[in-house]
């Protein structure tokens, strides 16, 4: 009800009692508000850590990725013999091969996203702005790529091209970017509504300008938390077409191929699968609790 | 009459509304076929119910929707006719208020910021200090402090919120400020404030005010003249004293009829002339005169033929009704005067 | 029994007797949870209810005119919580369960909201919908409910009450919408009709049918009226008696003419002069100074004391209680008399 408006008001003028001259923006307000939710930022110190896992992982450890031990085969997770994660079956040390999966991954989720938020912000952006036949043109061409099913679109890609990891990306970010622009599309529509955006018409600024300053920063929020939850889908994503031989090639690996290999050898060795597969689960459950949490933090009225 | 600061002649705007791939949009009719002039230094009210047009009048008036006909001249020069960057410059005589406070501020960008970028697009080159300083000051006249300009919308109360927005109007001195439903959404305390504000500034800078608004209370004590719009349609024009003493047309009566007044005795002892119904479709207007669906003196003519605007005993009060003379013989509900 | 105006008014003028009140609310107060702290929305507001009457209730935003009767209707927001005691024909209402407070909100107190298309399904007919009230609560036969409901859209002059039975709500204006709201209201005959900003989104014209249907339903039912508004001009049509709230407290309780010819409130004084009027020129309107209250921050004196022109040093200390200043007349102020 108008309680909430209300309040907001009530709000405001304690604050201007407490005679504070320094301005609080939005921005400012939800960065308190997601630094006060403890799970998710529980899930960026988490997600930190296996970052910085994947990135200084490889250079911790005595071993190496092309190393094979053929004295320690399928040997379970140890402390004694420095195959911390144990080893797989042709004798390769486990714990460098999974954060070198996390690095596949994390960089697979993180530039498949950036692919699709680029277009996507550009075309549902261009679409909404300018709307009438302009977009009526540009979203069309959406609903039609949104009719292909991504799978048999991989499928197509390495037939042709052979398997590689850039037609990973280009698969998931061709898929991706649709979601995203329709977002943004819709988010834009509903910003050019904003009599902020008449005021700025009528201040005689160029429509450039007024998408940079009046629509970008509005429509910034939704798109962030779209992002963060658009990471894990990829990482998801690339994860299923390698356990279906589709994505990354040996002897360079990604969670998904370890955990098709630990399928495999489940009866002799399940940490080959249990070890990947948990690193995988608590990466997206730590992206989907920050998306939440961001959510929560960017659109105060929702809670 | 001094030369006119504005003059609108026989402006529509019409929107096409649905429509497919296949069948023709219908035409929505939001203005049609309206004139009048405003002088310097005058406020003019336009008063009409949700859907009359006044909102879509004002932005076109501002070239912020396309006039589909008629010219819009300004000090003698025709708005619809300049390119865009030559009404981009024009734009810093002409401004805006919104009703809604808080959405016609960006809520991303501080209020300093909001009150410097009209200058900086209208003065480009303009030094970061001066515009700080003018804003300042601007900060000043409607009464917020300037020590506040690092803060955001959302810090402000509604009530300051609508200082600031006439603050970012007013920053460039314009010449005209179209006021769409300023104080609508405001508490009734606040209301006084906003309008109270509005007249210092009007006489303090000389500015015109064309003053939209559903509330006739509010127009009568703010505005010289007044405009009475039905469903696109100009209904009645003139002085304020001849619409609100004398008011000609059923339409304007039933208007003012309708108002509630705050004061029990009179409220009781008042007859109320009631028009029945609700506002017709915009998309389906009637034929001949637009009003006579609802009103009491609707005859066949009023099916036939759409009244024009017609001067009644002075050539500033026109009315456009078939039988304005005969609705005034008979005896005319004064609205009480108080007195 | 306390001494509000409605005690002293109790006596039938007729027949003298005692009229036992319909509802009696006492030191009702509503508070809310909120992440930082408890806000406290209406503080000990009392009053009787009897039967025929029109209480207005006029407040500005964060006065607590609403979530007063949400209260009492057990419809707070889940945060919210209710206290003190609200009798409905002896029988306490406030905080029981859920099952009873159905039973009862059927039956014997209804309310019109503001926006009237929530509370319509928007995929069933207007008659189903009507007549689904009649058939679970009531227990009527299709025929019978069918037929009750005919005779309110009628009593609400819904033209075409037959035609209008079987369409659906999205076929409605805005105004006949409200309509259908108030018959559905007024479907089991309940004892209590509150009506919380019922006109304030709709057109003068449409707003002035609405409130002459408000005023004839005294007529013809013997429903009690509780009008919620910020409109002053609402409440003095409409209304014998009126309460002002100001942050969660009544400042001031009388009937209509005592409250309009002489307000003992400065802040019912400040609403008065602050507001512009359609029926005659005002002079300069007086605005209220300064910024609504702000709830969670309320000075521990008066509310009202930071805008208002006659504080004294006591104003700030020392929270005004609610006294009698004449009979019939309650006042929350420490000036003894107002100039």
């Amino acid at each position: 009800m108008g309680f909430l408006t209300q309040r907001r008001d009530r709000q405001l003028a304690a604050m201007q009692a407490a005679g504070r001259t320094v301005g609080r923006s939005l921005w400012q307000d939800a960065l308190r508000r997601f630094m006060a939710n403890k799970v998710a930022m529980g899930s960026v110190i988490v997600l930190l850590l296996i970052s910085f896992m994947a990135i200084f992982a490889p250079l911790l450890s005595p071993h190496s990725m092309e190393d094979f031990y053929w004295e320690y085969i399928l040997v379970p997770p140890t402390l004694e013999n420095g195959h911390w994660f144990g080893t797989d079956s042709n004798g390769r040390d486990m714990f460098v091969r999974t954060f070198y999966g996390a690095r596949v991954s994390l960089t697979i989720g993180v530039m498949t996203t950036a692919v699709a938020l680029l277009i996507g912000v550009t075309w549902g952006s261009v679409a909404g702005f300018f709307g009438g036949r302009i977009d009526n043109f540009m979203m069309r061409i959406v609903d039609v790529l949104y009719a292909l099913p991504l799978l048999f679109f991989i499928i197509i890609l390495v037939t042709v091209f052979g398997r590689n990891i850039y037609l990973v990306f280009i698969g998931i970010g061709a898929v991706e970017w649709l979601t995203m622009s329709r977002i943004v599309r819709g988010q834009t529509l509903s910003v050019k509504q904003k009599e902020y955006v008449e005021a700025a018409r009528a201040i005689g600024l160029s429509n450039l300008v007024i998408v940079r300053r009046h629509v970008v920063p509005n429509i910034v929020g939704p798109v962030i938390v779209f992002v963060t939850l658009l990471i894990p889908t990829t990482i998801l994503v690339e994860s299923y077409l390698s356990f279906l031989g589709l994505g990354v090639q040996e002897p360079m690996t990604s969670w998904g191929t370890l955990i098709s290999q630990g399928a495999a050898n489940i009866d002799t060795g399940p940490w080959l699968l249990l070890i990947p597969g948990t690193f995988l689960a608590i990466t997206l459950f730590c992206f989907n609790f920050i998306g939440d949490g961001l959510r929560d933090a960017l659109d105060p009225e929702g809670r | 009459m001094t030369r006119p600061l504005l003059q609108v002649e026989n402006l529509r705007v019409h929107f096409p509304v649905g429509g497919g791939l296949f069948s023709a949009p219908r035409m929505l009719k939001a203005v049609d076929d309206v004139s009048f002039k405003l002088a310097p230094g005058e406020t003019l009210g336009v008063v009409g119910e949700s859907g009359c047009g006044k909102s879509s009048l004002g932005r076109a008036v501002l070239q912020l929707i396309p006039p589909t006909a008629g010219r819009v001249l300004w000090l003698g020069e025709d708005l619809c006719r300049l390119d865009e960057d030559a009404m981009n410059v024009k734009r810093s005589e002409l401004q805006l208020v919104f009703q809604d406070p808080l959405a016609s501020l960006n809520p991303r960008m501080s209020v300093g910021a909001i009150l410097r970028e009209p200058l900086y697009s209208f003065e480009p080159g303009i030094a970061r200090s001066e515009a700080e300083d003018r804003a300042a000051s601007m900060m000043r006249r409607v009464g917020l402090r300037p020590e506040m300009m690092n803060r955001y919308p959302n810090e402000f109360s509604g009530g300051q919120c609508q200082r600031i927005s006439i603050a970012r109007a007013m920053i460039s001195r314009p010449r005209l400020v179209i006021c769409d439903e300023p104080v609508s959404a405001l508490d009734v305390s606040i209301q006084a404030q906003i309008i109270a504000l509005l007249r210092e500034l009007q006489a303090e800078y000389e500015v015109s005010y064309i003053f939209i608004s559903h509330d006739l209370s509010v127009v009568r004590h703010l505005c010289h003249r007044i405009m009475v719009l039905y469903l696109g349609k100009l209904m009645e024009i003139g002085p304020k004293r001849d619409i609100f003493d004398t008011p000609r047309h059923p339409y304007t009566q039933s208007l003012l009829s309708a108002v509630p007044i705050p004061d029990p005795r009179q409220a009781r002892q008042r007859e109320q002339k009631l028009i029945e119904g609700d506002l017709p479709s915009p998309l389906n207007p009637p034929s001949g005169c637009v009003f006579r669906t609802r009103c009491p003196h609707a005859t066949p003519l009023c099916i036939k033929a759409a009244p024009v605007l017609e001067a009644t005993g002075s050539e500033a009060h026109q009315v456009a009704c078939h039988y304005w003379q005969d609705l005034s013989g008979d005896k005319q509900t004064k609205t009480p005067t108080g007195e | 029994m306390i001494d509000t105006p409605t005690t002293r008014r109790a006596k039938h003028p007729e027949t003298g007797g005692e009229r036992p009140a319909v509802l009696e609310c006492r030191d009702l107060s509503v508070h809310f949870d909120a992440p930082d702290g408890r806000i406290s929305a209406v503080n000990g507001i009392s009053f009787d209810l009897h039967r025929g009457q029109c209480l207005g209730i006029v407040g500005e935003s964060g006065s607590g005119k609403s979530q007063t009767f949400l209260a009492i209707l057990g419809l707070l927001a889940s945060n919210g919580h209710a206290s003190g005691s609200v009798k409905l024909h002896g029988e306490e209402i406030l905080n029981v369960s859920r099952r009873r407070l159905d039973a009862i909100r059927g039956e014997k107190l209804a309310i019109v909201f503001q926006d009237s298309i929530t509370g319509l399904t928007p995929h069933k007919r207007i008659g189903e919908q009507l007549a689904e009230v009649l058939t679970q609560h009531r227990g009527l036969g299709r025929a019978a409910a069918r037929a009750k409901v005919l005779e309110m859209l009628e009593l609400v002059r819904i033209p075409e009450a037959e035609k209008r039975f079987r369409m659906y709500p999205h076929e409605f204006s805005g105004g006949m919408r409200q309509r259908v709201m108030v018959a559905q209201a007024l479907l089991c005959q309940p004892d209590v009709l509150i009506a919380d900003e019922p006109t304030t989104a709709l057109d003068v014209t449409v707003q002035a049918q609405i409130l002459k249907l408000f005023k004839g339903l005294a007529d013809h039912t013997n429903t009690a009226l509780v009008m919620i508004t910020h409109d002053l001009g609402v409440v003095a049509g409409l209304c014998d008696e009126v309460m002002v709230m100001y942050a969660g407290r009544v400042v001031e309780h009388a009937p209509v003419d005592e409250l309009f010819y002489q307000p003992r409130h400065p802040y019912t004084r400040g609403l008065l002069a602050c507001m512009p009027r359609a029926d005659r020129d005002s002079e300069e309107l007086t605005a209220i100074p300064g910024q609504p209250p702000d709830l969670e921050a309320l000075p521990p004196g008066c509310a009202f004391a930071p805008r208002c022109p006659q504080a004294f040093a006591r104003c700030e200390q020392e929270r005004p209680s609610l006294q009698t200043a004449r009979p019939g007349h309650l006042k929350a102020c420490h000036l003894e008399e107002l100039p």
